[in-house]
């Protein structure tokens, strides 16, 4: 994957105490704490009874250090957790993950069955066509910031869209 | 899992181990796909339910289809809208090689009747108007529970508790149309796959109406 096709996403360091100099945030070859990279993001659309989405999106620790996922929100909802869909035994059943440490150069998947974004309580319900503008808040003071479209499913006809819609951020 | 996470929470340094143990947590939920035909069909005992219209479903509504039951709830927002989609797949996949009479129903058992029954027919038609979905008292829930030799539970916190998960056997029943179990499917229920085992299966029964 080329670094043009990273997810060149919208830093921002929380902490105010780590002054955030314009070099460093232009600075796209360094290992930096902030190379975070989240790919293939979309929320199922859900039935109209439902007051809650799935989201789901491929993110990458691209540095050389751990990195804590430690909060998620975003204005189109009144909350959003980290949820693990688990098989055990042939019963299905869910969980809260308060966080989620992603390794140095490791990929989490968030996908159908697994990992997902509970996201609770929509302002507004969400159709097709809608995005939601979420936020990934980390251990370290980063948060990155990605546009998720409401989709069907995940197919290889809007897998294209999402990755170029993605790379305008 | 939750083991790793209490441990990240205390500061603990875990190393490579969790992001390998996610993946593999991830990916043992994705990569199961087998059918279980069972040695002896067992029968469905009887049975009292209402479907998503308020009519009577009962054991004699198995009979003279082939059905898929699958047990869910309708506020379970990741595994059991994917697995509704994958079964209609499924079934216009079996279009092209069984003829429709013998292509199952699907049938959502829904066992969460509180937070279920006023939205049924709703959540239903989102997915496709042919979905029969069926819920009602408890002890007739756990019934047919029982006859697919299945399991749920409403997993909640506390007697208030609204927000509660619900732990449901995640594998479909085949029901024949005579009223038996023949088969669990396990998930992901892959369309393609999926089809071509129903479609083996109940091409090789006859039944004599």
């Amino acid at each position: 994957m080329t670094r043009s096709t990273r997810i060149a996403v919208s830093l921002l360091l929380l902490l105010q105490s780590i002054p955030l100099s314009a070099e460093q945030q232009n600075d796209s070859t360094g290992s930096t704490a902030t190379d975070i990279e989240i790919s293939e993001a979309w929320v199922g659309l859900a039935p109209p009874t439902m007051a809650m989405n799935a989201g789901y999106f491929s993110l990458s620790n691209l540095t050389d250090k751990p990195i804590e996922l430690v909060s998620v929100t975003s204005p189109a909802y009144g909350s959003i957790q980290i949820h693990q869909s688990q098989l055990l035994n042939g019963i299905a059943s869910m969980k809260m993950l308060p966080t989620l440490t992603i390794q140095p150069h490791q990929q989490v998947q968030f996908e159908s069955g697994g990992l997902h974004l509970m996201m609770r309580k929509p302002i507004t319900a969400m159709s097709l066509g809608d995005s939601a503008a979420v936020q990934l808040n980390f251990k370290n003071g980063t948060s990155v910031h990605v546009e998720m479209p409401v989709l069907k499913s995940k197919s290889r006809d809007n897998h294209n869209d999402q990755h170029n819609h993605h790379q305008h951020h | 899992m939750s083991i790793l996470v209490r441990a990240l929470s205390r500061g603990v340094f875990v190393g490579a181990l969790l992001a390998g143990q996610v993946m593999l947590a991830a990916e043992a939920v994705a990569a199961t796909d087998d059918y279980e035909r069972l040695k002896n069909p067992v029968a469905v005992k009887p049975f009292s339910l209402v479907d998503q219209n308020g009519a009577p479903f009962n054991l004699q509504s198995l009979k003279n289809h082939w059905s898929m039951i699958f047990v869910g709830f309708t506020t379970c927002p990741d595994v059991c809208p994917v697995t509704l989609g994958n079964l209609e797949a499924v079934r216009a996949e079996m279009g092209l090689r069984v003829s429709p009479e013998r292509i199952p129903r699907i049938i959502f058992l829904a066992v969460d009747p509180a937070r279920d029954v006023p939205v049924l027919k709703e959540y239903l038609g989102y997915f496709h108007p042919q979905y029969i979905g069926i819920s009602g008292e408890v002890n007739q829930i756990g019934s047919l529970i029982d006859s697919l030799n299945a399991f749920y539970r409403l997993d909640k916190k506390h007697t208030d508790d609204n927000d509660y998960d619900v732990l449901h056997t995640a594998y479909v029943s085949l029901i024949n149309p005579a009223g038996e179990m023949v088969a669990k499917l396990n998930p992901p229920f892959h369309p393609h796959k999926t089809a071509m085992y129903l479609s083996q299966l109940i091409s090789g029964v006859r039944f004599d109406d």
